[in-house]
């Protein structure tokens, strides 16, 4: 079955993909000029055959033709086998990790994960005539422990993909040190109280000020608990300090970006490489930055992605 | 000459097992906007071009039963 609403089959609910990252376009060319000279022959002998086809009347015309036409689909069988390992090996970068896929051959699958608050550096290397004249190098992303390095290799604008990574990976520090509440459109019936209160916090609270809670016990009229007009005010207050105007709505969730069939459903905010649909983009990705920093939903084109 | 035909046969069998074995891993793994769906139709279309064309070819020739 084909992956239906997803980029790849472990992406949770929820989970945005704001990278999609295929090497670059001239290792496909590559490929492409490989068959091409493999073809070349081939033509030849067509041009010939119309040319003079006295010569292929007899057995050698047999000859040709079966030979000609097993040389002409084993070249399209190589840019096929070309083309899978070209095109499905993807690194993807989402508002949670980083996805390296390596498809070698037809036989072998290769997926492995990093979270983006193990991230230690991004290195961008660009070595090469080539590579500097057309943009395009590796990634070193270097994690905590003693887990394997990623490598994206011949990857398109290295240094570009390696600054936007690093800000997503900044983006969600922040974020996980951030309340756990945020403005969406259309849903302020998802308030929820307690998305503005933390009971961890309100208990650390609770253990510092002992002399406090002492000269409540001999005080004996104060209650250690918030009675309920003074509960409703205060939620009235939060509320009107979170509301945005002219129709914002607040929701909350757990995750950085609540997990809806909406959210799976659409395209990644930057695609780089052969048949990217908005390689070049920076204004679109900074608001994009801007908005996961602040907490809020990206807000995307909603794209029928029905398979 | 038959035994060419037979081997070009025997060729195209293993071609058209390969060439399945290809098109599953673009359709299972590419999704809805890539480029999968494109190059899977463009495939299609050349290699079916290119069989039909030496069969009419083959099919338009004499081939005798010897196997030289």
């Amino acid at each position: 079955m084909p992956i239906s609403g997803k980029f790849f089959p472990s992406q949770v609910s929820g989970e945005r993909v704001f990278l999609l990252i295929r090497r670059h376009w001239i290792v496909f060319a590559t490929i492409i000029f490989f068959v091409v000279v493999l073809l070349i022959p081939v033509l030849v002998l067509i041009i010939y055959w119309v040319s003079n086809p006295d010569v292929f009347s007899g057995p050698i015309g047999n000859f040709a033709i079966i030979i000609g036409g097993s040389y002409t689909l084993t070249a399209l069988g190589l840019l096929l086998y070309g083309f899978v390992n070209y095109y499905l090996d993807v690194y993807i970068v989402t508002n949670k990790r980083i996805v390296d896929i390596k498809q070698k051959g037809f036989f072998s699958r290769e997926i492995a994960e990093l979270h983006l608050h193990q991230i230690q550096d991004v290195e961008a290397e660009v070595e090469g005539f080539l590579q500097t004249l057309i943009h395009f190098g590796s990634i070193h992303i270097q994690t905590a422990g003693e887990r394997e390095n990623f490598i994206f290799e011949d990857v398109p604008h290295p240094y570009t993909l390696a600054k936007q990574i690093i800000e997503l990976h900044e983006a969600s520090i922040e974020a996980e040190y951030e309340p756990k509440v945020h403005r969406d459109q259309g849903a302020a019936d998802d308030y929820r109280p307690e998305d503005y209160f933390h009971p961890e916090e309100e208990k650390n609270d609770q253990q510092e000020p002992a002399v406090d809670e002492a000269a409540a016990k001999t005080d004996g009229s104060k209650s250690q608990s918030m009675s309920d007009d003074e509960f409703e005010g205060g939620i009235k207050y939060l509320e009107e300090s979170y509301r945005p105007s002219a129709g914002e709505k607040i929701t909350s969730d757990d995750s950085l970006f609540p997990p809806n069939e909406e959210s799976k459903n659409q395209q990644p905010i930057e695609e780089f490489g052969f048949g990217s649909g908005n390689a070049s983009n920076p204004e679109k990705f900074e608001k994009e930055l801007k908005e996961l920093s602040e907490g809020q939903e990206v807000s995307l084109d909603d794209t029928d992605r029905e398979v | 000459m038959m035994f060419l035909l037979i081997c070009y046969f025997i060729f195209l069998a293993v071609f058209i097992v390969f060439s399945a074995f290809g098109l599953y891993h673009l359709w299972r793994f590419g999704y809805v906007g890539d480029f999968t769906k494109p190059a899977i139709i463009i495939y299609v279309v050349a290699t079916i071009t290119v069989i039909v064309f030496t069969l009419m070819a083959i099919s338009l020739r004499a081939w005798p039963a010897t196997l030289t």
